[in-house]
């Protein structure tokens, strides 16, 4: 499903970018409604909900449940290839958020990175018979444009990294061990959560939005307890059936999505 | 009760340890390289030009042996056996340092040359006719033409493992069958010289053709060096040399060490036994296989490292 160049880059790098993914339209209407929504004072349209307390971004969740933009988003058959592509073509989300950065907020500090030894099942990078196999991934889908110097930041390489990463290493420095991603509206970066990464504080007068999913392989089990573990039965008739599958562990019942995903 | 055990050879690498700190293992695990700053100065670089430059002005019966001579005089090998500075420059210890840990303390020099290179110059022909019309016309199109360094044959898959050249790292140990150490004994700005793709030498994949509008920018990395700066790099990395646009000419020292158990296989030796007066006893042992023992120059790395680091231990 992906072509050569795809594995080549996201194996060496860890991230890939999707350009001009996701419709200006859809992104024009993806930012009214997020200005609409962060700026209403907590009257939320049911279901969404907010988390506004984090010192980097103030989050939305549910929002998918609400307006028809975010499901095609979710369901974006661009997104959708390459992320089946590296989950051996059964691929659940299971978290959709957006959040709004502005320049009261801070950085994202550099987390995560593989350090060598066994990995975590839920957080796999292999390679087998010519493919890759992650069975977390994420997605960051920007509805702005954001400037060389800002944005997503990471260190290329550290999802296979075999030692531990020097404590020294920071946000704003330079190539080859930090870079950062330039991406414009409608981009999308995927990611493996084993690469280390974070964000550089936003500087820019306008909001940078950023609609944020995680993707999981379908068939494995959920890695911890939460509240927050799609599918929500009471939310099934806000979205089509093909979602609320993406949505669903694989039990096999999985007949409409797979129908979508091969028109 | 019966027991079972299996044999240990007597000299091997069971109680190895690198000489690299953490934070080194960590940017040549991540990269592929490491640049090593000044190992010699800009006087000694100066040096050993006016070397290249006295070799080369000789009449071919005047070169002295078993120094090897190109035939336009744009490469040396063997330099070593007939000047002293050269020979240090081999077995200079930071250098060495990373030789030696990534090849598990069994180094081996497999050879040694300097190569000049002019803006003019036209780059090395390769000796399939068809192959190098191919080439010439991916080159004067403007593309990028990298390779990785192999003994001469390639697997089905680029993820094979070489076992005599292939990067691997176990249980925190870096280990790479051969070992490229390139010194500019000129100044190069970071548009011209070595230009490598960090990390390519743990790739999964074959390379695909790639496109971009500013490959230099997007994928390939090069560097500002100063003369007498090194770079320690694994010939897995994806590499390339950068075309040369300065009115003085580039020289650069080119060392290639490999692991020191392995049988040859198959390159010409670059050791001269009926010169072996002209250099070092450490230097005659390094470009010899490695046997039963610890070879000299890994004792005297370990004393320098092991040492500064038991004794930077013992003052904390």
């Amino acid at each position: 499903m992906l072509t050569d160049f795809e594995k080549w880059y996201f194996d060496l790098r860890g991230y890939f970018v999707i350009k001009g993914a996701v419709p200006n339209e859809d992104i024009k209407e993806m930012i009214s409604h997020a200005e609409s929504w962060f700026d209403s004072k907590n009257i939320l349209p049911d279901p969404i909900s907010s988390n506004f307390d984090g010192s980097a971004a103030k989050l939305l969740y549910n929002f998918h449940y609400v307006e028809k933009v975010f499901e095609r988003l979710v369901l974006n058959k661009n997104i959708l290839r390459f992320i089946n592509g590296i989950q051996n073509g059964n691929s659940r989300v299971y978290d959709v958020l957006l959040s709004k950065s502005t320049q009261q907020e801070s950085d994202t500090e550099l987390h995560s990175g593989f350090e060598g030894g066994f990995q975590d099942p839920n957080q796999q990078f292999i390679i087998a018979n010519n493919n890759i196999f992650a069975s977390f991934v994420n997605v960051g889908v920007s509805l702005v444009d954001i400037p060389n110097h800002l944005g997503f930041t990471c260190l290329p390489g550290s999802h296979k990294g075999n030692f531990k990463i020097p404590g020294d290493i920071t946000l704003y420095d330079d190539p080859p061990t930090v870079v950062n991603v330039p991406v414009n509206a409608g981009d999308v970066i995927v990611f493996t959560p084993l690469l280390r990464h974070g964000a550089r504080a936003w500087t820019e007068k306008y909001a940078r939005y950023t609609v944020f999913m995680r993707f999981i392989f379908a068939k494995q089990f959920h890695s911890n307890e939460s509240d927050r573990w799609p599918p929500y039965d009471h939310l099934k008739e806000n979205i089509s059936t093909e979602l609320f599958q993406l949505e669903s562990r694989d039990h096999g019942q999985r007949d409409r999505l797979n129908e979508y995903l091969k028109k | 009760m019966i027991k079972m055990n299996q044999i240990i050879a007597d000299y091997n690498s069971l109680k190895f340890e690198t000489l690299m700190s953490e934070k080194e293992n960590w940017f040549f695990d991540t990269h592929g390289y490491m640049i090593v700053k000044n190992v010699i100065t800009k006087d000694e670089a100066n040096y050993l030009i006016d070397k290249f430059e006295s070799w080369s002005q000789l009449p071919e019966e005047k070169v002295p042996h078993p120094l090897k001579r190109s035939l336009e005089s744009t490469v040396f090998q063997n330099m070593h056996y007939v000047d002293e500075k050269y020979q240090d420059l081999i077995l200079n210890h930071r250098i060495m340092k990373y030789v030696s840990s990534i090849l598990l303390h069994n180094p081996r020099l497999m050879f040694s040359s300097v190569i000049k290179l002019t803006k003019d110059q036209k780059r090395k022909k390769h000796p399939n006719k068809n192959q190098e019309n191919k080439l010439q016309k991916f080159i004067e199109d403007g593309n990028v033409l990298l390779h990785r360094d192999t003994n001469g044959y390639n697997y089905p898959f680029e993820s094979f493992i070489n076992p005599l050249i292939g990067y691997q790292v176990v249980n925190g140990i870096i280990h790479s069958g051969y070992v490229n150490v390139s010194v500019t004994l000129v100044d190069v700005p970071d548009d011209h010289g070595i230009g490598l793709i960090p990390g390519s030498h743990k790739s999964n994949f074959n390379t695909p053709l790639i496109e971009s509008d500013d490959p230099y920018k997007e994928y390939i990395q090069s560097f500002e060096l100063t003369a007498g700066d090194a770079i320690v790099f694994v010939p897995n990395l994806l590499h390339t040399s950068r075309k040369w646009e300065l009115d003085y000419p580039r020289y650069t020292i080119f060392n290639r060490y490999v692991f020191g158990k392995y049988i040859d296989e198959g390159y010409s030796s670059h050791a001269f036994e009926e010169y072996k007066d002209n250099i070092n006893d450490e230097l005659y042992e390094l470009e010899k296989k490695n046997i039963h023992q610890e070879k000299k120059i890994v004792s005297r790395l370990k004393n320098i490292y092991q040492n500064r680091s038991n004794n930077t231990l013992n003052s904390a």
